[in-house]
């Protein structure tokens, strides 16, 4: 152990002896480890670190929402879960105490927080007993709330707040960073005290559920039991309970599944990053080693076995793997923290991104591999060296092994370059596939606002009625073109039916067809820019007594009515109580990109706002198109929206074009992130062609003195040299396309109309390759022509 | 053959100018064997290769074969060396990853010949020099005086008009050196124009006359009468 110190400490000082080179390859390694470490940091957050709630593994949901009284009846008689629990998002306002204030609360029902396994920090949590109708009006707030809305006043418990309206006893205080798995709300309400209605409805499927598995049961085991369960409730309701999907996930897995195949894809390519800084690293060491060939002559004859000196090389790259993952981590800690800002809320638990002991653990085993890594193969070949050569001196040719072992090198870095290159550029090419999407409306020129009407002042369909006809009646004096929408296209939500097609062949109850539901108001087609392909839009006239209509969209068209016009045809929803409410289609409008710029519209329905009695539909979207443009649009909006309701607070304002571009982020990010690493990649395939050729250059000075005092002109070296270049770039393009080839299909999933095989990509990328490769020889290749002869064959 | 009129070299040093050459006259008549002597750091190595032509920063006057080298741009004085001078080193600089033939076809290589051509050349020179049965040696597998008879094959092969050589003894035991030297008296009994460079007095009397050279200047010019491997006073 003693003799590896001594080594290290030799091997400081040698590296403290050139600046230039440990500077190089510090940095060099810095970029490979501290890339590795960030996306470390990231995949450790989301997908390896388990959820913060006691035994997470045992946390498992359904595919969809149940309802209440689904999930009251799963916990009664499924006998694999310790407890079973739901919640579901709803807006609240909380007036009386202080400031109002607009915040995204959660019904809970059932034994939730046993599920989750979370006591409160202050009071106790929500239990079953509270969830009951007539029960008693008790809530539970976060930690954020307590601190940011009471300045964590320890008498809060106990207190009475008012929440829509109604007053409520505060229960208890979650614990700080307590938060729900699938959202971020802050403060919790029993859902049968608060929505008893929704909550007694069986048909109404809005609860996100929670449950926990029984110890010693495996997933399989209560799916068995589910899908059992869910067939009798099926038997005993057809009318709600038919096709419910059994198909029990883990939490996490839900969470974190959609992301895995882009952390994979990232961590390959740091990967790749790494191991071509290995190899610019080892091709440096290398030459190193041989310009140390006397020196290591010299050891050897004094006695030093092959094995030490080996290990004094090996000791020198250790050292420099270790400086550059300290250098590494501190880029990687600034990544992370910039990670937090800037990744996409698409991507989830980025909360938890930090570099943390495990970060930290990961980056010194990462360090020190590499650092054995690189150093092998020049650790290798010192041992090997024999001693006589050494001390004859080096002679300045390049042998043909040396001279093979650093183009290997360099043809290594190309290749993995390439497939990396490859990577990013798919994702490019699906970026700009995205980005030139039509999202069936022109986004240009479009604002939207959010707004919750709150359940205090707008509890009842008239008085929500009223606002809107106000707000829009403000807006178009004002010279606009405004709507409102209950689902905005690209914004993430979305509602859906199942219906009947008035006439057509009866349809097992519960097996009905599902129609996506939008309400609107006013001119909604004319303000987004959708083009009316049939019949008439809906109007001012289409009011709360008026004969219930709807316009439909291409694809509902298309679908239920092929060759036809939907345009007079009548449907219900399946699941009306009373007499059937029959809807005429009396309009058919273009699709629109409603859940994604890279997915086709489904069958959908535009209703009126005023019919159909929707009470609980208290939210929408407004959106406002200027003839005049944009600027100040958003200020217009926001004032027009005060003055329809001064104490409405008015979320999110936005120009639509940014939220398609929002709809973007994530694959913006990842192809972001990808050439980055891409181009660092191919900057350290460049230098390293670079550096393999100066090498060349270097060791052949007296043979490129010879040539030219034999007659060889400048421009032929400088060929030769480009020439060897150009061998090296090719070999690597083509080792490389090999890769890519093998490697692409792990990015199939997050690609969008570009095939993991797209040869313009293949093409674009390897043109480039090529041309950066060949680029970088012509700093050698002019260094080589204007080599002296004379100098050259002296200095021999 | 070559006219050299005040030719001067310098190096800008912080002392100041530093003179290698100074103005050096000279005529080198065609098929004549010219010694180049002088203590270390006299300027011997940098005349040579001002004569071939490798050397382009000094001043002065340069007529070769009656054309004005120094009125010439670099790249013309590159073609007018490709096709008059041969090059022997010292260290022979045979190329360690090529052949005896191959290395004997580095020079035909940069000279526009076909490749037939260049094959028949190089059994020519390899029959010539008598190393047919070495022509797929690589140097290592060669002993020095080997190399450079190599050397002087390979400097011969593009049969140059002016054989230009430095030290091309220097690294021989003095019976390979004699060879070689007897060697170069015979190509220039042949008719080919021979500079060297040497410290060895011996081997200067294998050539006609000797220019010594001291601190950049001509310190004098004698002609050999007794040349070795002659009869005395025998001069062409």
């Amino acid at each position: 152990m003693s003799g590896f110190l001594h080594d290290v400490r030799h091997a400081i000082r040698r590296l403290s002896r050139s600046p230039g080179f440990t500077a190089i390859a510090v940095a060099t390694l810095a970029l490979g480890i501290g890339a590795n470490a960030a996306i470390f940091s990231v995949v450790r957050a989301v997908l390896l670190r388990p959820l913060p709630y006691a035994d997470s593994e045992r946390l498992v949901t359904l595919p969809d929402n149940i309802s209440t009284p689904e999930l009251s009846d799963l916990r009664a008689t499924a006998r694999s879960f310790d407890a079973v629990g739901g919640s579901a998002l709803q807006p609240l306002d909380l007036t009386g105490d202080g400031d109002p204030l607009q915040i995204t609360g959660a019904l809970v029902t059932g034994d939730l927080f046993e599920a989750l396994g979370t006591r409160a920090a202050l009071g106790r949590t929500l239990s079953p007993s509270d969830d009951r109708e007539g029960g008693e009006h008790v809530a539970v707030v976060t930690h954020g709330l307590w601190l940011r809305h009471w300045g964590a006043d320890p008498a809060l418990v106990g207190r009475s707040v008012t929440v829509g309206g109604q007053p409520y006893t505060i229960v208890g205080v979650m614990p700080a960073g307590f938060a729900l798995p699938e959202h971020r709300v802050e403060l919790f309400l029993p859902a049968r005290v608060a929505y008893p209605s929704d909550a007694r409805d069986r048909d109404v499927h809005y609860v996100r559920p929670v449950l926990r598995l029984r110890r010693g049961v495996s997933i399989e085991t209560a799916r068995a039991e589910v899908a059992a369960t869910f067939r009798r409730f099926a038997a005993a309701y057809p009318d709600s309970d038919t096709g419910l999907d059994a198909g029990l996930v883990s939490i996490h897995e839900r969470i974190v599944g959609d992301s895995r195949s882009a952390l994979v894809a990232l961590s390959g390519a740091v990967g790749l990053v790494l191991l071509i800084a290995c190899s610019n690293i080892a091709s440096l060491l290398v030459a190193r080693t041989r310009a140390r060939a006397k020196e290591l002559a010299i050891r050897s004859a004094l006695g030093s076995s092959r094995a030490r000196l080996a290990r004094q090389v090996l000791a020198e790259s250790s050292v420099l793997g270790l400086a550059g993952g300290a250098a590494g981590l501190a880029l990687a800690d600034r990544a992370t923290r910039l990670f937090a800002t800037r990744l996409p809320d698409s991507l989830p638990r980025l909360a938890s991104v930090s570099t943390d002991r495990g970060v930290l653990i990961f980056t010194l085993v990462v360090s020190i591999a590499t650092g054995l890594l690189f150093g092998l193969v020049p650790a290798m070949r010192a041992g090997r060296r024999a001693p006589a050569a050494g001390l004859r001196g080096a002679r300045t040719t390049a042998g043909a092994e040396d001279r093979r072992l650093g183009a290997a090198f360099a043809v290594s870095q190309v290749a993995l370059a390439l497939v990396l290159l490859v990577g990013a550029g798919l994702l490019a090419n699906t970026l700009w596939r995205l980005r030139s999407i039509d999202p069936g409306f022109p986004a240009e020129g479009l604002v939207t606002a959010h707004l919750d009407l709150p359940e205090s002042r707008y509890k009842r369909l008239p008085s929500q009625l009223q606002f809107r006809r106000r707000l829009l009646d403000l807006l178009t004096a004002a010279r606009l073109r405004a709507a409102m929408v209950s689902e905005l296209p690209l914004g993430g939500s979305d509602l859906n039916h199942q219906f009947v097609i008035e006439g057509r062949p009866a349809i097992p109850t519960g097996q009905e067809p599902r129609l996506y539901s939008r309400s609107v108001m006013g001119d909604y087609f004319g303000t987004m820019g959708m083009r009316l392909l049939g019949g008439r839009k809906l109007s001012d006239a289409d009011r709360e007594d008026a004969p219930l209509v709807a316009v439909v969209n291409e694809s509902m068209a298309r679908l239920y009515f092929p060759g036809g016009s939907p345009i007079g045809a009548r449907f219900r929803w399946a699941r009306d109580s009373g007499p059937p409410q029959w809807i005429e289609i009396v309009g058919l409008v273009s699709d629109v990109r409603h859940f994604g710029l890279s997915t086709g519209d489904l069958p959908a329905v535009y209703t009126p706002y005023a019919q159909f009695g929707l009470n609980w539909k208290r939210w929408a979207d407004v959106v406002v198109r200027s003839p005049e443009g944009t600027p100040a649009l958003a200020e217009l909006l926001r004032a027009k929206i005060r003055e329809a309701d001064p104490l409405l607070p008015v979320k999110s304002i936005r120009l639509y074009e940014d939220v398609v571009s929002t709809s973007l982020e994530r694959p913006r990010f990842l192809a972001g992130l990808l050439g980055a690493f891409a181009g660092a990649a191919l900057l350290l395939a460049t230098l390293g062609v670079v550096g393999v050729l100066g090498n060349l250059v270097a060791r052949r000075t007296r043979e490129i003195g010879v040539r030219i005092a034999l007659g060889a002109d400048p421009a032929r070296v400088r060929r030769e040299v480009i020439g060897e270049g150009a061998r090296i770039a090719a070999a690597g393009i083509g080792i490389g396309l090999a890769g890519a080839l093998a490697a692409s299909r792990a990015l199939t999933q997050l690609l969008y109309a570009v095939h993991p095989i797209d040869p313009a990509t293949y093409a674009a990328v390897s043109l480039l390759l090529a041309a950066a490769a060949i680029g970088a020889c012509y700093l050698p290749a002019r260094r080589a022509s204007r080599i002296d002869p004379i100098e050259a064959l002296r200095s021999e | 053959m070559i006219e050299l009129r005040n030719i001067e070299k310098a190096f800008e040093t912080r002392a100041g100018k530093t003179f290698v050459l100074r103005r050096i006259d000279l005529t080198i008549n065609e098929g004549e064997f010219v010694t180049i002597m002088g203590p270390s750091g006299a300027g011997k190595t940098t005349l040579l290769s001002i004569l071939g032509m490798l050397d382009h920063s000094w001043t002065g006057e340069y007529r070769f074969l009656g054309e004005a080298v120094h009125e010439m741009k670099p790249r013309d004085r590159i073609d007018l060396n490709k096709k008059n001078v041969g090059f022997v080193f010292q260290q022979y600089h045979l190329l360690d990853d090529l052949t005896v033939a191959e290395n004997l076809d580095i020079p035909l290589s940069y000279r526009n010949i076909k490749g037939s051509e260049r094959a028949s050349l190089v059994a020519d020179t390899l029959d010539r020099f008598q190393i047919v049965g070495k022509k797929d040696l690589f140097p290592s597998q060669l002993s020095g005086g080997q190399q450079q008879l190599v050397g002087v094959a390979r400097a011969l092969i593009a049969r140059p008009k002016l054989l230009l050589a430095d030290e091309p003894t220097g690294n021989l035991h003095s019976d390979q050196g004699r060879e070689i030297m007897r060697l170069f008296q015979k190509l220039n009994d042949e008719g080919t124009t021979i500079v060297q460079v040497t410290h060895s007095e011996e081997n200067a009397r294998y050539g006609q006359r000797i220019v010594r050279l001291a601190d950049g200047w001509i310190a004098g010019v004698e002609t050999v009468t007794e040349r070795m491997g002659q009869p005395a006073g025998a001069s062409r």
